[in-house]
């Protein structure tokens, strides 16, 4: 299964905002998150995900801040704002209604397979 | 450490683009440290890992265009500070060669030749600033690495470039001034047959230039010819 460069550059603001929803991360970890719940079958372009922090931090959707941490490296955690969580709903409803779309034309509700 | 160095050197070719902030830059290099980490963990050798994790990060270039999207003020606040730059510099060089003319000169006086030695040493100092500059062109040649590296330390250091540019120049134009002031007054007593030596000379060196053009650069089918 390959999902197209314009999909992958689509679903970057839903998905990052969703992984956000549970807690502040970094990037590596997004990307780690995203990888292992799609079954490695999104693969990202892994340096894309930083200026697309920095676009939906300029948004507003997200804020960042540097942690200090006493073992590991210092990292750039980014949380998800109010404004973030109202632009997730949005996205949501968005996807939804593709997917739902989708689903009407094409008779019964498929699930990805391999 | 090789690690250290090679992710140096990658770092160095995003630089380069400069769209992306220091802090950017950290980021990402910090990923591409966690990377080389979990995959040495697995297994791999920490050559093996850097080329994996640099590859999954991406293309430089490509990255590059993605920042300057983000950072849209920095390549044109780059752009600006390599023109200031290159203004300083030209001046500086322009400087330097007539600093270099007017002592040469002055060092005749007052043997009653010196303007002439004035329009030859111009002359000389002029061609050989251009002999530097085309082979500052030959790629991977001594003179392209120093100059490579003459322009990291100026991005790098840009208060210390435009200070010591500045210096340079007032120290280079109070020196002409003063080697002028030597042979100013000969330059009074100048016959008639120097000033028409002067004007030849001064008609030569563009032919010289273009010459010397051709010579260094010929025409692609002229390349082709001689090659045959």
């Amino acid at each position: 299964l390959v999902i197209g460069k314009d999909l992958v550059a689509a679903s970057a603001t839903p998905l990052i905002l969703s992984v956000l929803l549970a807690g502040e991360s970094y990037g590596y970890e997004i990307i780690r998150q995203v990888r292992t719940l799609s079954r490695d079958r999104l693969d990202w372009s892994e340096g894309m995900i930083y200026p697309a922090l920095r676009r939906l931090e300029q948004r507003g959707l997200l804020k960042s801040r540097w942690v200090e941490s006493g073992e590991g490296p210092r990292r750039k955690y980014y949380a998800i704002t109010k404004q973030g969580k109202a632009a997730l709903q949005g996205e949501k409803d968005a996807w939804l209604t593709v997917n739902s779309t989708l689903q009407a034309l094409w008779g019964t509700p498929i699930h990805a397979t391999r | 450490m090789q690690l250290d160095k090679q992710l140096a050197a990658w770092k160095e070719s995003i630089v380069r683009a400069g769209t992306l902030t220091e802090e950017d830059l950290l980021e990402l290099e910090l990923h591409v440290r966690d990377t080389v980490h979990e995959l040495t963990e697995q297994g791999l050798t920490q050559e093996e890992a850097l080329l994996v994790a640099l590859r999954r990060i991406g293309d430089p270039s490509v990255l590059a265009v993605e920042y300057q999207k983000v950072n849209p003020g920095l390549a044109w606040a780059r752009r600006w500070y390599w023109m200031a730059a290159g203004f300083l510099g030209f001046s500086v060089a322009l400087q330097g060669i007539q600093t270099l003319g007017t002592l040469t000169a002055s060092l005749f006086y007052p043997k009653g030749w010196s303007f002439v030695v004035l329009t030859m040493s111009l002359l000389s100092y002029a061609v050989l600033a251009f002999g530097i500059v085309r082979s500052a062109k030959v790629p991977g040649g001594r003179v392209a690495r120093a100059v490579q590296r003459v322009a990291i330390w100026i991005e790098r250091h840009p208060f210390a470039t435009g200070a010591l540019g500045f210096t340079t120049l007032i120290g280079l134009r109070a020196l002409t001034t003063l080697a002028m002031s030597r042979i100013v007054d000969e330059i009074g007593r100048v016959f008639l047959p120097l000033w028409s030596l002067n004007a030849l000379v001064a008609l030569l060196v563009p032919i010289v230039l273009f010459l010397l053009g051709r010579y260094v650069n010929p025409d692609e089918n002229e390349r082709i010819e001689s090659a045959g």
